[in-house]
């Protein structure tokens, strides 16, 4: 029989109420002290796109469709942030909140559920702000197919929370895997077709490249925002397989840390 | 009630493997206060986290019914760019209490008026420790864990801490694990001493004194223990 804890009646606030009080608590605290505040949040990837969009200029790069570059970037960046902002929120928030653990019914699986809607929901107002902006000011087209672009967006998201997942749990056990984390990831931003596209890589490029799953997601997304684009490297099974794999296995993963008490941070 | 079914907790340091607590079987009643003797450094406050549910046991199976508490005064949860109210509220959302009850509440047992609006950064340990304590009291519970504090403060402050504690404990259980027998026969009925990872009932702490102490000669607990049965508060 395995170890277990078992509550033959417990009273407690339900998943939704929890979910709900740690996301305004992370609202809360993640940018206080500044003046600002939590605009930082939608600031970021506004100035992000800003510096690429330059550096276009710069480099007198044209986007490969012919969109305007602030369109073209933001398609790019958009899904990179939601999956990187996804990915290092959940291996922080399992250790910087783990003393809420001492709150029942608060569970691990709450922390990680908050704080994956949370960077969801950020990102979610970031678009809106951000493709309304473009639109109104430089003008451009709605999204040709708008679920396509909501597809592309939730699959950068959930290779966000299953990648994540898997690297907030071996973060716990492992230091040196936590300080890889950010060295691995480096090269994401450069490998997942931001400013430019598949059509524009050789095939032997397309062949190494469609084993990035981010990629299919950025260009699952451009192929629904502009009309006519079609992307050799924009499969929705393979990074929908990929986020799963991993979720999965940070399943295994936490039974191993958790039960045999392998974390690095007491609580 | 909090029921103990063959439960071992086992710790894992640089040196080996340490036996916490070792199939242990034993039922905590709702209507108990129950102290544990046990000595600095043999798993106390592990054990006080496995009763309150933070950890799961190595072996073995817990059962409970009802709301058990996390251990007495803890103050990790609170956010320190967050107001003492703030935290209170979230806190509450959290374990499914009624955020404005428990913050009248803590407002007048802590007796710390508008420092409670301040935000946690601020406060004195002596302030955050009052808030901590009375924000334990302030969610009613079947069981409550405490980890060596039952109360804190002045002597005026400890005097309260007692007295709404006592309240608490006619509709509630009690297990307090301490390495002071004099706090655990203050607050205490019932008694067991933590052995070598058994779970000993003894019927009075100076048998139970007298057996830690002996184990400690034999060399089986840690030999950096003074214990006094005199032990102040």
């Amino acid at each position: 029989m395995t170890p277990r804890d078992t509550h033959i009646f417990t009273p407690g606030a339900p998943l939704f109420q929890r979910i709900g009080a740690l996301i305004r608590r992370e609202r809360a605290t993640r940018f206080s002290g500044g003046a600002i505040g939590y605009l930082w949040a939608y600031l970021t990837p506004v100035v992000f796109i800003g510096f690429i969009v330059v550096a276009f200029h710069f480099l007198q790069r044209q986007p490969p469709i012919y969109v305007s570059t602030e369109l073209f970037v933001a398609t790019g960046i958009l899904p990179y942030l939601l999956f990187r902002q996804t990915l290092a929120a959940m291996a922080r928030t399992v250790i910087s909140n783990r003393y809420l653990l001492y709150f029942s019914p608060v569970t691990t699986t709450d922390l990680l559920l908050a704080t994956a809607l949370l960077e969801l929901l950020n990102v979610i107002v970031t678009v809106v702000l951000i493709f309304s902006l473009i639109m109104i000011f430089l003008g451009g087209n709605m999204p040709a197919n708008t679920l396509g672009v909501i597809n592309g967006f939730v699959l950068a998201w959930a290779i966000g929370v299953g990648v994540g997942r898997f690297v907030a749990v071996l973060g716990q056990w492992s230091d040196t895997f936590a300080r890889m984390v950010p060295l691995l990831l480096r090269p994401m931003f450069w490998i997942s077709g931001i400013f430019y596209t598949a059509t524009e890589l050789p095939n032997s490029g397309i062949q190494i490249l469609w084993y990035n799953p981010l990629f299919h997601a950025i260009e699952l997304v451009r192929e629904g925002f502009f009309l006519g684009y079609e992307s050799p490297i924009s499969s929705a099974w393979y990074p929908a397989s990929f986020a799963l794999v991993f979720y999965l296995m940070s399943l295994v993963l936490e039974r191993y840390v958790v039960d045999t008490r392998r974390a690095r941070h007491r609580i | 009630m909090i029921m103990l079914d063959n439960v071992s907790r086992i710790q894992r340091t640089d040196t080996g493997t340490l036996l916490l607590l070792s199939h242990a079987t034993q039922i905590f009643g709702r209507d108990e206060r129950v102290g544990i003797l046990a000595t600095p450094g043999t798993g106390k406050s592990s054990i006080a986290r496995l009763l309150a549910g933070i950890e799961k046991p190595d072996t073995g199976q817990i059962y409970r019914e009802g709301k058990t508490s996390w251990p007495l005064g803890f103050a990790g949860g609170f956010h320190p760019e967050l107001t003492g109210a703030q935290n209170i509220t979230l806190l509450s959302e959290l374990v499914g209490h009624d955020p404005l009850e428990a913050v009248a509440f803590c407002t007048e047992f802590a007796s710390l008026g508008a420092s409670l609006s301040k935000k946690i950064k601020t406060y004195s340990s002596l302030e955050r420790a009052i808030v901590a304590y009375s924000f334990s009291m302030a969610i009613p519970c079947d069981m409550y864990i405490a980890d060596e504090v039952v109360s804190v403060g002045d002597t005026d402050m400890r005097l309260r801490c007692a007295a709404i504690l006592d309240q608490r404990l006619a509709q509630a259980g009690l297990i307090f694990l301490s390495k002071n027998p004099a706090q655990l026969e203050k607050h205490c009925t019932r008694f067991l001493v933590l052995l070598e990872g058994g779970l000993v009932p003894c019927d009075d702490l100076q048998t139970g004194v007298a057996a830690l102490v002996e184990s400690h000669e034999r060399g089986d607990t840690p030999p950096h223990i003074p214990f006094r049965s005199e032990a102040g508060s």
